[in-house]
């Protein structure tokens, strides 16, 4: 009996591999499943056998409908899907999709979201100020002495304003961000001001008078925050911001706001200190300016000298953006060159 | 300021080679701009002796000289310089030897005698201007020499940036080389040297000084020097200026100029004939003039500071020297000025009127009142053997003498600093090899640091940390994290919101661009923007832009217009600062805005361009969650600075519940016709962010989903011309209540002074399925209202 019923498997199974049509389908569904077929016989019989043989042949011949059933059901389907003309309804998958605006972020913000995303993760606040700024913040605040050549460092635009009151400048720097963010906080504390700046200088490939920073301003009590934190701060921000090792390098500088102060190098990205073209064959990028904080700006922000010690640095996101996406003319970022923005 | 990297290391004693030199300085000093070989093209041009002369046999102007340059070497050159005498030593150009400028000796022939090279004016050498005779050179020079080798021509240029705070001690050759001997870790070679002495005659026939304002001028020395003769500086001294980047002119100026680039103390000479009675330092009177040596004539400003004598101004102090009493070649008599002057009053008169000058340079730095004591030295030394005059007096005005001062420097402190401990000998060290005198006191920790009158930049113990730094050198410091209690930061809304915005725009198909904050008066015209609520500029790079935004349209317009000759269609926006002018009490005020801009391809369609930006605009509001946005039309009666740029029928003001949050439109035809922009295509919509961030979005909270399905209807409804969506939307909303689950325009059509409006809508309720009778009811509702209310009927 057994054996039987693995003919009959075999015997449908090939039959049902070898027909081509719903016809021959529901004759073969007749033939093996019907209600006159051997298998559904053999199942009706079951009962006037041994209980020995029962055990062995129901199994068997359940298995074999369920399979047959299922093959039954499969064979159906792809008769029918085979009868479908699918080449009429065909279409070119290359014509292009229904369109979808997309905008393109300036390459300047897409940046600024990067570093204020970097500074973040280590805890730095984000703040703002404007832009048409007081001289005071501008300079006095930041111990520029009024009639000091140190003025003559940062050529600046004035705006007109009447006589007697406060003079306005476009600021020339983010650093004004740091006296008055210091106003409204207490020590300890870190935070970072983005934004334009302004200079009074002719535009060509390399120089525009408008352009974007970062300032970044890290204060505590004396002893919390030193040159030491500040080159581990930098070569943190640095290596992620690249994605690789880099090197901090500070040289003496002089900014009155700081005192010591540094310009700041780091490893050329391009050529890892080699030396290259972009650095010059020095292995160097110039990056910023940097120092720990003078007391007197402290003193002009209202806290008491000596008491508190940190560090602010600041560089040129419009630079950062020059280098990392290896833009070979400043103009283009304040260009609106549409064909210029998409690149991003 | 440039340094001839010969005369540095003569005066500091270095042995570091000029790149060396420069790493050393960037590393702990100052900035090295460029190392440059001094460009001499002289390396050909050697040295001889005029052996022999003799008249030329077809030319009564030319000689004929045979030039020896070496044992055996002896050339015939002719030569027309009239000063040429046999024995002189002379710069000889041999065949072959290109000069400075380009001119390539060869033999020739000249009027039948050959000549085999040529010998050498200044001019020729490119060392000055003086071509009427060949350059004759001291007795001194070894025949057959290399001249550049021997005169040290062979040199390097340091162009150094001093930074503003050393330009009392860093802005001279004595200074730098100070500075390079203390990195070498030695004291500089020139100290080595013993002071002269200068001897002042017992009757001392210098000019009384007078000095108006002490503050004004701190010192004033001058001296008298008689029968000086004006005449050429020697070679040594004209190369040294050379190479420094200055023009000989003669033994006094240049003698004054030497002195100023060696000690960084300007000085002036006077043609002491052309003063009357006493000398005075005083303050310009009122429409007082004086003619400067450059040959102007400036009106003096009361707050000038002017050498004088007893009848007129004579210089203006520590900027330039007046041309009446300038030393001339008949000059015999000389006072010399020496002194120093205040920096805010100097750089106040040389920005007045516009003279920057060596002098003002070293002025407006800040100089040390103690200088003149040695700089005097030098120039009675100078002087009187350059021009063979004799000192006949001297005036020293030094009211109040300026002493080093004392500065108490805690070790800790420069640890705290720093970030890394330096031993206390290491510290002294750094701070003597810089020339401050440093004291240990009983406490082991803190030093007593005395600092020389000529670092005025050393005020406080931070200043002396810095001089250690860098003199120790920053990479000694190692990177390292601090420890700091764990706080969260603090949230930056404004930033959030700026960026979540610029994000959504670009998102949802907006290019971001930045453009200037500053426009042409010709910009805010044809943008129809006012013109007294603009600020300005009073030192605009160009009359481009020379006004401060008060909107973000006009350079938007610009740019549009600059991309439509790329393409058809787009949408972009920019984000950033407008400013604006005060009233009579208020401050000028800034504030952020941003401003979309959609171009559409042509269209017949009425409007396209508004709807287009329209839809984008809603889209943006619902995303910063406004659930109640709203457009009327603009209309004269309401006042914003930008309405007049937009169409005065497609226009709208976009409002939050009664709150207006910005602007749109399509742009006036005039205003597009100024920025050369198709009529119709370009629409703009503007917001002033903080409106925008207010429309926060309210946590929502859940409503059941509907279990009942919606029953849809599709309805034509005609209206007279004048109805607006608006109305016979909330009419509809009215009617359709409590059924109406929504209603959605599909479509507008007018004609013949009529409207009609189609609209999908959903019925529904809470409770049950409606009925299609339910439904017309509902319908019937809404045709009877918009009837009674719009004067609107159902299309057939």
């Amino acid at each position: 009996m057994q054996e039987r019923i693995l003919e009959i498997g075999q015997a449908a199974k090939s039959a049902l591999l070898a027909l081509q049509s719903t016809e021959a389908l529901l004759d073969w569904e007749v033939e093996y499943l019907g209600r006159k077929s051997e298998l559904n016989a053999i199942l009706k019989g079951l009962k006037d056998l041994s209980a020995e043989e029962r055990r062995v042949v129901g199994p068997a011949a359940n298995a074999l409908k369920t399979e047959l059933t299922l093959l039954h059901k499969e064979k159906e389907t792809a008769l029918r899907e085979s009868a479908r003309d699918w080449e009429s309804e065909g279409i070119d998958v290359t014509a292009p999709g229904a369109k979808k605006p997309l905008g393109h972020l300036h390459p300047v913000t897409t940046l600024e979201h990067a570093v204020e995303d970097i500074f973040t993760e280590l805890g730095f606040a984000i703040a703002d100020g404007p832009e048409l700024e007081k001289e005071w913040y501008n300079f006095d605040a930041l111990n520029f002495p009024k009639d000091h050549p140190a003025r003559d460092m940062q050529d600046t635009f004035w705006v007109s304003t009447k006589k007697g009151k406060d003079r306005f400048v476009m600021r020339t720097h983010t650093s004004p961000g740091q006296v008055r963010y210091m106003e409204t906080h207490k020590p300890p504390f870190r935070v970072v001001v983005p934004g334009r700046v302004f200079r009074n200088e002719a535009t060509d490939a390399s120089h525009e008078h408008t352009f974007n920073q970062f300032e970044c301003l890290m204060v505590g009590e004396a002893g919390e925050v030193s040159v030491a934190t500040f080159k581990y701060l930098a070569t943190t921000f640095f290596e992620r911001f690249f994605g690789k090792r880099v090197e901090v390098r500070l040289r003496p500088s002089f900014f009155p706001f700081t005192e010591p102060s540094f310009e700041f190098d780091i490893t050329c990205v391009l050529c890892n200190g080699k030396g290259c073209s972009t650095c010059k064959q020095t292995g160097w990028l110039e990056i910023g300016g940097a120092g720990m904080v003078n007391q007197r700006v402290f003193e002009a922000a209202g806290y008491p000298r000596g008491k508190y010690q940190g560090f602010a640095w600041g560089f040129g996101l419009t630079r950062l953006a020059m280098m990392k996406y290896k833009i070979s003319d400043i103009r283009l970022l304040m260009s609106g060159d549409l064909r210029f923005i998409r690149q991003f | 300021m440039k340094y001839s990297y010969h005369w540095l290391k003569e005066l500091s004693g270095t042995k570091k080679s000029p790149d060396q030199l420069a790493k050393l300085l960037m590393m702990h000093a100052f900035e090295v701009e460029s190392v440059e070989k001094f460009p001499h093209g002289l390396s050909d041009i050697v040295i001889g002796e005029v052996a022999a002369l003799a008249p030329h046999p077809n030319a009564d102007r030319l000689r004929v000289a045979t030039v020896c340059t070496g044992k055996d070497a002896e050339h015939t050159i002719v030569c027309g310089a009239p000063n040429i005498e046999a024995g002189q030593k002379v710069a000889v150009a041999l065949p072959g030897t290109v000069l400075p400028g380009g001119m390539e000796i060869g033999e020739a022939k000249l009027r039948g005698v050959l000549s085999q090279g040529m010998i050498c004016s200044e001019r020729e050498l490119g060392l000055g201007e003086n071509h009427e005779g060949i350059l004759v050179l001291p007795e001194d020079a070894p025949t057959g020499a290399l001249f550049a080798k021997h005169y040290k021509l062979d040199d390097s240029i340091l162009d150094i940036k001093i930074l503003p705070d050393r330009g009392s001690d860093a802005l001279s050759y004595e200074g730098m080389a100070r500075e390079i001997a203390a990195l070498d870790g030695h004291a500089p070679r020139f100290d080595e040297k013993p002071r002269k002495i200068v001897k002042i005659p017992a009757y001392n026939r210098a000019p009384k000084v007078l000095l108006a304002d002490k503050k004004a001028c701190s010192r004033y020395v001058g001296l008298s020097f008689q029968g000086v003769k004006i005449n050429e500086s020697p070679l040594w001294l004209k190369l040294k200026l050379f190479l420094s980047g200055l023009r000989p002119i003669n033994n006094v100026v240049d003698a004054t100029n030497y002195l100023m680039l060696l000690t960084g103390q300007p000085m002036h000479a006077f043609d002491a004939d052309k003063i009357s009675g006493p000398v005075s330092v005083r303050f310009a009177k009122k429409n007082e003039k004086l003619t400067l040596l450059s040959g102007a004539t400036i009106k003096l400003h009361p707050e000038d500071l002017v050498i004088a004598d007893a009848k007129k101004a004579l210089a203006l102090a520590g900027v330039m020297g007046g041309n009446l009493s300038a030393v001339t070649p008949e000059t015999e008599n000389i006072f010399l000025e020496i002194a120093v002057f205040d920096p805010a009053t100097v750089r106040r008169t040389k920005m007045r009127h516009g003279l920057p000058t060596d002098a003002s340079y070293r002025f407006e730095r800040g100089l040390d009142p103690n200088l003149p004591t040695d700089a005097l030295r030098e120039a009675a030394m100078l002087l009187t053997s350059l021009t063979g005059g004799k000192l006949m007096g001297l005036r020293d005005v030094y009211p109040k003498a300026v002493k080093p001062w004392k500065i108490r420097l805690s070790l800790e402190r420069v640890e705290e600093m720093l970030g890394t401990k330096v031993p206390l000998f290491e510290a002294v060290q750094y701070l003597a090899l810089l020339g401050l005198k440093v004291k240990k006191m009983a406490d082991r920790n803190i030093l007593e640091v005395t600092v020389p009158t000529r670092r005025p930049d050393l005020l406080d113990e931070w200043d002396l940390i810095e001089e250690i730094g860098r003199m120790r050198g920053y990479e000694k410091i190692p990177a390292l994290a601090p420890i700091l209690p764990l706080t969260p930061r603090e949230p930056a809304p404004g930033k959030t919101f700026e960026r979540a915005l610029k994000t959504y725009l670009a998102d949802s198909g907006f290019d971001e661009i930045m453009t200037y904050s500053f426009y042409a008066v010709k910009d805010a015209e044809a943008a129809r923007l006012p013109a007294d609520k603009h600020l300005v500029l009073e030192n605009p790079l160009s009359p481009e832009h020379s006004w401060l935004r008060l909107s973000l349209s006009p350079t938007m317009l610009r740019k549009v217009r600059e991309n439509l000759r790329y393409q058809e269609a787009f949408s972009c926006f920019e984000y950033g600062s407008v400013f604006r002018a005060a009233g009579k009490s208020e401050t000028p005020s800034e504030r952020k805005e941003v401003l979309l801009a959609s171009v559409i391809e042509k269209s017949e369609e009425k409007g396209s361009a508004f709807f287009a930006l329209k839809g984008s605009v809603a889209a943006m509001l619902e995303k910063l969650g406004c659930q109640d946005a709203s457009f009327e039309r603009l209309t004269p009666e309401h006042v914003y600075l930008t309405a007049a740029m937009l169409h005065p029928t497609r226009s709208a003001v976009i409002k939050s519940g009664d709150k207006v949050i910005g602007l749109m439109g399509e742009l006036h035809p005039s205003v597009a016709k100024s920025f050369g922009l198709p009529e119709g295509r370009v629409a703009l919509a503007g917001f002033q962010v903080e409106a925008l961030s207010e429309l926060q979005k309210e946590t929502p909270l859940f409503t059941p989903l509907q279990k009942f399905p919606s029953v849809f209807r599709d309805v034509s409804l005609t209206f007279p011309k004048t109805v607006i969506v608006g109305a016979a939307e909330s009419v509809i909303r009215k009617a359709g209540e409590p059924l109406l689950r929504s209603l959605e325009l599909f479509d507008i059509y007018e004609q013949e002074g009529e409207k009609s409006l189609a609209f999908h809508l959903a019925f529904g309720a809470e409770d049950r399925t409606l009925t299609a009778e339910e439904a017309d009811q509902a319908m019937q509702a809404i045709v009877s209202h918009i009837h009674t209310e719009l004067q609107g009927y159902l299309r057939a």
